[in-house]
């Protein structure tokens, strides 16, 4: 009988799942947010303050800054360290956990080809990544909406830009869309690093390191122009572009396009790697 | 010879009250307007045009009621300017005041009396405001105010018909100063440089209301 | 039909894992390799299973079939967080194996598990977790299996039962079962034919009762008042409670033990006590 990948991605899946870490991290996530939640209500009003100070003067505000969207927002800034980071662990450690027991040669005795197995572990970090992103964004959505409710967005992106509801809203959701693609990118290096690395502590450092790289990097953001497009670590708050007045739609095309191509790159070659290198 | 010079002397005095006090009753007139206006409401369109701020249009029902405070409500978050809402300029009437002319001037293809005006009274929340009203209809067209306490603003208004007694566009020009430091949860990292924004000091931010169904609540 | 390693040479730098080792296995016979830890018993057969290739040599098995080949190296690698029945599932799903629940109860039996046990595999002692490799290394009913060291960590009943199951296996379902260890008695009495490996080289390959005469340095005899018999007077002979220990390099073990029947003394046990260097090392 000849195995289907579905049938391997599933595999994966029911392994991922039935790992207590995969929960600790899910849950770690959640617990985040309810701090980042709880430390928002406290600071919340006192942060407008300070920024909206010299509106002040000149303006009352009617409507409430500190709601739901503002929230969501302030989950969104905090959770590209956080998030790529658990996400890093847990999909690395699908890897270096099956080298280190032992369950890889296992499997690897099957006669299943190392290929096909790769691409599932790929496929399945692929796809638990954007499950965890849409858990992140409906659990920070559900929780924000519920306890502080709609109004206007208010962000500082070059300007002091106010976005009414419903555009908010969007663009919330989109920025989780296109953070997922960042995520994805962060999940398919962090496999690459498992299969180059095996160890699973090894790993764990390589990836801490490689993801805090990655943003100084993207806070010198190097480059102009086009090319600056190029370098991946630019292309990880793409998400950001969503919060300009004018959403520059064709260059979040190009980044989002760029990042596909990085992630698709990244996994052929731990595809080519894991293929070629002996299991010990 | 002597006697002629001093009745010519004081012809002539008299004579520039007489203009003075054809000037100033403008601004009685004016007054006389504003004050037959016991309540009034309206739905208003605010613009924000301030470099620092983007915001979409907003829209708000607005309310007056005589000597009490102008109300805005709107389901929508708005920036409510602080100055700029009194149409009636209540708080110009409100204390005794002198009015001081400063000749004419041509204000949006209006020939516009121009008018000091200084409160006589400390408790007056402005210093001194200098209002260009039109000379054939008696109404204002601008004004310049200068605040106590809280710097200086124009009021630029626009009417729809010449019977209007109310302005249907009212731009409110004031100095703002530049938001300071963006907390890091609120800004992009890596783009901001703090110290520009410090010390990027006051700008002029503008905001234009547009106002339409007017409920105007006469005297009597 | 039989399973073959031609030539095999494996280096890890400058270090040689595999030198030149060919071994084959047939049908129902049980091969055994003995070496001595780092002899590259588990190189081989890594190997044999495909998990690293060799430098040059090469592997061939006859039978066409899905799964030529199942095995366990080293040690018995399962996903511990799963209970039994789940890792013959994931494992099965895998290679396209069914796994239906009645045939996952068949693996179980095949190899003596408890069958109603839903409990985490983490829970189980290393004895059931060796049976446990072995019912997954038969999914798919590969005609030939590879066991690395398969008696490691395992209670002295332990080794009994997985010695009984290896045999069954081979000599009931007509699987070939290359084995390997470092533990020659438990290699004596489980193969048909046995390598012995050292240095990356086979340096013999013998049935199992010329080694047992090659690699025995002594034999423990257990049987009532043997101090007294005749036969057992003399300078090669330790005497420890109810037992003797023969410590001559070259006794004539059936001499011995017909002399000691003809003197009127009951034995109840003869057993070889063998050294595995002996047979690496000629000269000993």
């Amino acid at each position: 009988m000849m195995t289907n990948n579905t049938v391997l991605s599933r595999t994966e899946w029911f392994k991922l799942f039935r790992q207590s870490r995969t929960w600790y991290a899910l849950g770690a996530l959640l617990l985040l947010q309810v701090i980042l939640l709880l430390n928002a209500w406290y600071q919340g009003e006192s942060i407008l303050n300070m920024l909206l100070e010299n509106l002040k003067q000149s303006f009352h505000f009617q409507g409430e800054l500190l709601n739901g969207h503002l929230l969501v927002y302030i989950v969104l800034n905090t959770m590209w360290f956080h998030l790529p980071l658990i996400l890093m662990i847990v999909v690395s450690g699908m890897l270096t956990t099956e080298i280190e027991t032992g369950t890889l040669r296992t499997v690897m005795m099957t006669g299943i080809s190392r290929k096909r197995f790769i691409r599932s572990k790929f496929l399945v970090a692929v796809v638990f990544t954007l499950v965890t992103v849409l858990l992140v964004a409906i659990t920070s959505g559900v929780l924000s909406y519920l306890f502080f409710g709609f109004g206007d967005l208010f962000v500082f992106h070059g300007a002091l830009n106010f976005f009414e509801s419903e555009d908010a809203f969007f663009r919330l959701a989109m920025a989780f869309v296109a953070g997922a693609f960042s995520m994805v990118f962060f999940s398919v290096c962090s496999l690459l690093l498992a299969v180059i690395f095996r160890e699973t502590v090894k790993t764990w450092i390589v990836a801490a390191f490689f993801l805090i790289v990655c943003n100084l990097l993207l806070q010198m953001q190097p480059g102009e122009g086009w090319w600056k497009s190029l370098f991946f670590f630019n292309l990880n708050d793409t998400w950001q572009l969503f919060f300009q007045y004018e959403i520059p739609w064709e260059q979040i095309l190009i980044n989002l396009a760029m990042l596909i191509g990085y992630a698709v790159a990244v996994s052929l070659i731990g595809i080519w790697w894991f293929s070629k290198n002996d299991i010990e | 010879m002597k006697q002629y010079l001093l009745i010519i002397f004081l012809c002539l005095l008299g004579g520039l009250d007489v203009a003075e006090a054809q000037e100033t009753a403008i601004l009685e007139r004016l007054r006389t307007k504003m004050e037959q206006i016991n309540a009034f409401s309206a739905t208003v369109r605010l613009e924000t045009d301030i470099d620092f701020i983007r915001m979409p249009v907003k829209t708000a029902r607005m309310s007056y009621e005589r000597e009490q405070p102008v109300k805005l409500t709107s389901e929508d978050f708005v920036l409510v300017p602080k100055r700029g809402l009194d149409l009636v300029m209540w708080e110009i009437f409100k204390y005794d005041y002198i009015a001081v002319p400063r000749g004419e001037a041509e204000k949006n293809n209006t020939l516009c009396t121009v008018l000091h005006v200084i409160p006589d009274d400390k408790k007056a929340q402005y210093a001194i405001a200098t209002l260009f009203i039109d000379r054939q209809t008696d109404r204002l067209v601008e004004a310049e105010i200068q605040t106590r306490k809280q710097g200086a603003y124009t009021l630029t208004m626009d009417y729809a018909k010449p019977e209007d007694l109310l302005p249907e566009k009212v731009e409110v020009s004031f100095e703002v100063e530049k938001v300071k430091i963006p907390i890091r949860y609120l800004a992009r990292e890596g783009e901001v440089n703090r110290e520009a924004y410090k010390s990027d000091g006051v700008k002029t931010g503008k905001v234009v209301l547009y106002f339409d169904d007017y409920e105007i609540a006469l005297k009597g | 039909m039989s399973i073959t390693a031609t030539n095999i040479y494996k280096s890890y730098g400058t270090t040689t894992a595999l030198d030149d080792v060919s071994v084959y296995c047939k049908p129902g016979e049980i091969t055994g390799v003995l070496g001595l830890n780092g002899a590259g018993k588990s190189t081989l057969f890594k190997i044999l299973l495909g998990l690293i290739s060799p430098d040059s040599g090469s592997i061939h098995c006859e039978q066409s079939h899905a799964k030529p080949l199942g095995g366990i190296i080293e040690k018995p690698a399962l996903y511990e967080y799963l209970n039994a029945r789940e890792n013959l599932r994931v494992f099965g799903a895998i290679q396209g194996a069914n796994v239906s629940e009645k045939a996952i109860t068949g693996y179980l039996e095949r190899v003596g598990l408890d069958v109603n046990r839903n409990d985490k595999v983490g829970n189980y002692s290393m004895g059931m977790k060796q049976r446990l490799a072995i019912a997954i290394a038969l999914l798919n009913d590969p005609p030939f299996l590879v066991l690395d060291e398969p008696f490691s960590g395992l209670d002295p009943m332990g080794v009994i039962r997985l010695r009984n199951l290896i045999i069954e296996l081979a000599k009931e379902k007509g699987i070939g079962i290359l084995v390997s260890s470092h533990l020659i008695d438990e290699m004596i009495r489980t193969c048909d034919r046995i390598y012995v490996i050292n240095n990356g080289k086979i340096i013999r390959e013998d049935a199992p009762f010329t080694l047992v005469d090659k690699a025995t340095r002594s034999y423990v005899l257990t049987g009532a008042s043997l101090e007294k018999a005749a036969t057992l007077q003399g300078g090669n002979v330790i005497f420890q409670g109810g037992h003797v220990r023969i410590t001559d390099p070259d006794p004539d073990i059936g001499e011995i033990l017909m002399q000691l029947g003809r003197e009127g003394f009951t034995v109840y046990s003869c057993i070889p006590e063998t050294d595995i260097n002996r047979l690496l090392h000629d000269d000993q």
